[in-house]
């Protein structure tokens, strides 16, 4: 045995540096031995959660210490994947949580639910992770087929089941754009490294490498649902089971900007005009469809679009941006206070879905402040957020996505950005208003029912809302 | 580099004629019968039973796709087979192939874990 | 056949398979177009490893081994909806529906 080459590949640096993934990757194992044994079935949320709980202890552990390579570069763990790795954690925690007893048709197949979010949320991880194209691309396909899956879960709903084809379909083309763009890039370059591309910098203004960046740039569009590639978004959205699509809307989008981020020094600093453009048609496109539904998870797909497109106007100013790491800090501040507003927020809804037997609507909500004052507050709360009311989590992100803006001298975009974000208040305090000032429909009453687990994550994902919103100083100062 | 092709041109070009040649030769100049059994589907000389298109049962979708599923992920096996050769000389032999085990492993896994819920039953 | 070739075939293949998937509405034919999209990047990879060197060999045998595991999935879900639900077509943007 050689062992110079043995310690390089098995040594604690590479374990630390892929403790959050293995942690993940170790439970699903578990969960897919435990369905071979019935008699253990009761073990398998502990497994779930201790998974979780593992990733999350891997991840703080390298939080703060200095970048570690890992397999020879192609994979590596700072503080920034650190803080994705352990936003997934928490992505994927709130799905579960208010995913429990969703299911009633399905719930014999919980043990596969519980595995496919397991596998998902480790492919993000890989994403996050990943500096090579080979890896994300087994990330994203790690993350993508469980979710295929996922949305088409509640087998029995004929939406549910084209929700999940339509995903596929999308999915898959996503995919196969991704792959010849990595072609063409590796045909070009000579090399699929991240690290490589910033070596040969001279290489990728070939042709070849530059259709191959701009592939690959569509597929992560596609992932974050950005326009042109956001028509799907609403449809799958909206026909995926609820916890599904909390998970999807907040994880999927972390992760594909997880790893924009560190290929967007590949793009030309050209094309930052053309992606501040797609950004604010985005932006526009999100919040003028949202402005017409009445279905809740709906809406708050085309909300979650324009909240896409604010994300991409910072990596628009990233290259023009005078202070190194400013967009990165902007993204992850604004994914991180999205995650917990947008996860809570469909959280509610797939409780009062499970609770009441259909969709919510927004006639649904009405008078949910009399009947229920505690899940309107914190719905109320969400939106404000989620409309950049200040002191929440929302104002301070879109804040410092604006001023990653300013900064790099986009100035007309940013002032267009913020006025377009003014008209998404529209629609979210058409919510609140429904919930605090209009009468309650007497034939469709809310029911109320105690649900101890889906309260307590509520208030966490409202107390971290208000946390980043009020307190963000401790995070500015550690998340770089 | 073209020119390398030329031979292959000649050939199919002489096939082709044969070919046409052929089939419109016997067309003008042969004689035409009719009859049942000459407008029937060549079938190994037995007279054909049903036609072509029968519809398979389902139940051989879910054995096919777990099939193609196995037989492409053991792919793997030949990437490690066709590079065992390199890694013996670096003195990684050992080290790669508890690798390799692992991976087989959870391939065992899986299709334990598709046994267990009867994937593999034909007649369910 | 040469490099260049090599890249005119695949972008072809490339190209149909994203015809076919615009102007199809059936899963299956859908299924079919993304194959053809997914194995002309497989044809770059291993037409440039042979020119070039490098990991292209390896890169195909993962897209290969990846998104097969994908197709089960998709072939899966359109199983479900036909058997289910009678239909296997899919509609692009269902917001005219409404």
């Amino acid at each position: 045995m050689n062992p110079d080459i043995a310690q390089r590949i098995l040594s604690q640096a590479t374990l630390d540096a892929s403790g959050p993934f293995l942690a993940l990757a170790l439970g699903v194992l578990v969960l897919v031995f435990l369905e071979l044994l019935p008699a253990l079935a009761a073990l398998r949320q502990i497994v779930f959660l201790g998974s979780l709980a593992a990733a999350a202890w891997a991840a703080t552990r390298t939080l703060f210490g200095p970048e570690i390579a890992a397999f020879e570069g192609t994979y590596v763990a700072n503080s920034t994947t650190s803080w994705w790795a352990l936003l997934f954690v928490a992505s994927a925690l709130i799905a579960w949580i208010f995913g429990r007893r969703y299911y009633r048709d399905e719930a014999r197949f919980e043990g596969e639910h519980d595995i496919l979010l397991l596998t998902a949320a480790s492919g993000m991880v890989l994403m996050a992770g990943s500096r090579d194209l080979l890896v994300f691309f087994v990330g994203l396909e790690t993350l993508s087929v469980p979710l295929y899956a996922l949305s088409g879960f509640r087998r029995a709903r004929r939406e549910s089941v084209e929700a999940g084809l339509k995903y596929f379909v999308l999915g898959a083309f996503a995919a196969a754009i991704y792959l010849m763009g990595a072609a063409l890039l590796y045909a070009g370059t000579g090399t699929i490294a991240l690290a490589g591309f910033q070596e040969r910098s001279e290489l990728l203004e070939t042709p070849l490498a530059l259709t191959g960046l701009a592939l690959i740039a569509a597929s992560l569009f596609f992932k974050i649902s950005v326009f042109p590639f956001h028509l799907w978004v609403p449809d799958v959205y909206q026909g995926a089971p609820s916890p599904v699509t909390t998970f999807m809307a907040t994880g999927t989008k972390a992760a594909a900007f997880a790893f924009l981020l560190p290929l967007s020094f590949a793009l030309p600093p050209e094309s930052a005009g053309l992606v501040a453009a797609i950004a604010l048609i985005t932006m526009a496109a999100g919040n003028l469809g949202a402005l017409v539904q009445t279905d809740m998870k709906r809406l708050l797909a085309y909300s979650g679009v324009a909240h896409a497109g604010t994300m991409l106007l910072a990596l628009a100013g990233m290259h023009a941006d005078p202070e190194s790491g400013g967009a990165s800090q902007a993204v992850l501040f604004y994914m991180a206070a999205y995650t917990f507003t947008a996860g809570g927020a469909f959280g509610l809804l797939t409780m009062l879905e499970t609770q009441g037997g259909r969709p919510v609507t927004i006639d649904g909500l009405r008078g949910l402040a009399r009947q229920r004052p505690g899940v309107a507050a914190a719905l109320a709360l969400f939106m404000l957020s989620l409309g950049g009311i200040p002191a929440t989590g929302g104002f301070l992100g879109k804040y410092l996505v604006f001023s990653v803006a300013v900064r790099a001298d986009m100035i007309a975009a940013a002032v267009v950005g913020v006025l377009i974000s003014v008209v998404a208040l529209g629609y979210y305090l058409r919510i609140i208003v429904a919930m605090y000032m209009q009468p309650e429909d007497a034939t469709r009453p809310v029911p109320a029912e105690s649900r101890p687990l889906s309260s307590a994550m509520a208030l966490a994902c409202a107390a971290m809302v208000l946390v980043l919103g009020v307190l963000p100083g401790w995070f500015l100062a550690n998340v770089r | 580099m073209l020119e390398n092709y030329a031979p292959l041109l000649i050939l199919l070009s002489l096939a082709l004629g044969f070919t046409v040649s052929q089939v419109v030769l016997s067309e003008v100049a042969g004689r035409r019968r009719k009859n049942v059994g000459k407008g029937e589907a060549y079938e190994c000389g037995m007279e054909p039973v049903g036609g072509a298109r029968i519809r398979l049962s389902i139940h051989f979708y879910l054995v096919a796709v777990l099939f193609i599923l196995f037989d492409v992920e053991s792919v793997f096996l030949v990437l490690w087979a066709v590079a065992a050769e390199g890694f013996k000389e670096q003195g990684l032999a050992l080290f790669v192939f508890g690798e390799i085990a692992l991976f087989v492993f959870i391939l065992g896994l899986a299709l334990a874990y598709v046994w267990r819920k009867g994937g593999l039953e034909w007649d369910r | 056949m040469t490099l260049e070739n090599c890249i005119l075939l695949a972008t072809l293949l490339f190209a149909i398979g994203v015809y076919g998937l615009l102007t199809r509405r059936q899963a299956v034919a859908m299924l079919l177009c993304v194959e053809l999209m997914l194995n002309a990047s497989n044809l770059v990879f291993v037409a440039f490893a042979r020119h070039a060197g490098g990991p292209g060999q390896i890169l195909a045998m993962f897209a290969l081994a990846i998104t097969v595991a994908e197709v089960a999935v998709g072939l899966a879900i359109v199983l479900l909806l036909y058997r289910r639900h009678g239909h296997t077509a899919v509609d692009a943007a269902s917001e005219a529906r409404e």
